[in-house]
């Protein structure tokens, strides 16, 4: 049991890696058509020294990449509110079946005869198994909602700095 | 952020420690249950003490076997060896005493309210020679 909890959180560590990977050939989707808008922005006035074709590339190019971020937050924060009712279903059922184990074995404890001491035996490793699952699913959703929560924050903040620049 | 980090850390452990408790089985009227030890220390010279552990709650008492040769299964189910001493439920410790110089196997059987045997038992032996 203790190797596939651990096969598993391997496993959920490579998958991070993975994402992070992709996440680095994210490419964005469709161009901007429209830079007028940006024209009214402050900080228009930083490239007022040079010609108005570089100002619409520049304007063009800031555009694109707040809408690569745009969709980056969009994706991190789907993985989050995925992440986070699985982490807490499983968390619970965990919690549950620990509780169901203690109350089997504490009854194991108690019999004495050979049939019901068997019964509470196999209650006890089934609700164990049961335990031990719930709380593998949970820990990699874990990982990912705190990968995702954090992302997410790290994009917002890239955002606002370029809208504030 | 160190708020966020020590709730995760927090919860990686807790999971990590509620996977990894495992359960001992012990119960001796458990058959597929772990060895019951019975430990026999000298404490005079005609004096032993046996103690063991208290593995059931509801236990009706136990049931000590002696011979100076090795107790054979058939004796206790045939009942052809009877009864050393019985003892009361949740005690465990017995002090024996002996005027031999042989050496001596117990055997020793919890009980339940019908008077049945445990599956288990816990066995040993002591040798009293000079």
């Amino acid at each position: 049991m203790k190797i596939i909890f651990f096969l598993i959180l391997i496993f959920s560590c490579f998958l991070l890696n993975a994402q992070d990977i992709a996440e680095k050939n994210f490419l964005p989707i469709d161009m901007v058509n429209s830079v007028d808008m940006e024209a009214e922005n402050d900080s228009f006035s930083l490239f007022t020294n040079t010609k108005q074709k570089d100002y619409k590339k520049e304007i063009e190019k800031i555009n694109l990449w707040n809408k690569e971020i745009n969709q980056k937050i969009t994706h991190w924060k789907k993985q989050k509110w995925i992440s986070l009712p699985i982490f807490i279903l499983f968390s619970s059922l965990a919690v549950y079946y620990s509780g169901k184990t203690n109350v089997a074995y504490d009854n194991y404890g108690k019999q004495t005869n050979e049939s019901s001491a068997k019964d509470y035996r196999t209650k006890t490793e089934n609700y164990t198994l049961y335990r031990d699952l719930s709380a593998v699913i949970s820990i990699p959703s874990l990982l990912w909602f705190i990968t995702s929560w954090n992302k997410e924050r790290i994009y917002k903040k890239e955002l606002w700095l370029n809208k504030n620049l | 952020m160190a708020k966020q980090k020590f709730i995760s850390l927090f919860l990686l452990i807790f999971f990590l420690l509620l996977s990894c408790d495992t359960k001992v089985f012990d119960n001796p009227f458990d058959a597929n249950s772990t060895f019951w030890n019975l430990n026999l220390t000298k404490q005079t010279s005609n004096t032993i003490t046996l103690t063991w552990e208290d593995k059931v709650e509801g236990e009706s008492g136990y049931k000590l076997y002696r011979k100076d040769t090795i107790i054979n299964d058939m004796e206790i189910s045939n009942k052809t060896l009877s009864v050393y001493q019985k003892i009361s439920p949740n005690v465990v410790s017995f002090t024996d005493t002996f005027t031999t110089q042989k050496k001596l196997y117990y055997r020793l059987y919890a009980y339940d309210e019908n008077e049945n045997l445990s599956v288990r038992f816990a066995e040993n032996n002591i040798s009293l020679t000079k």
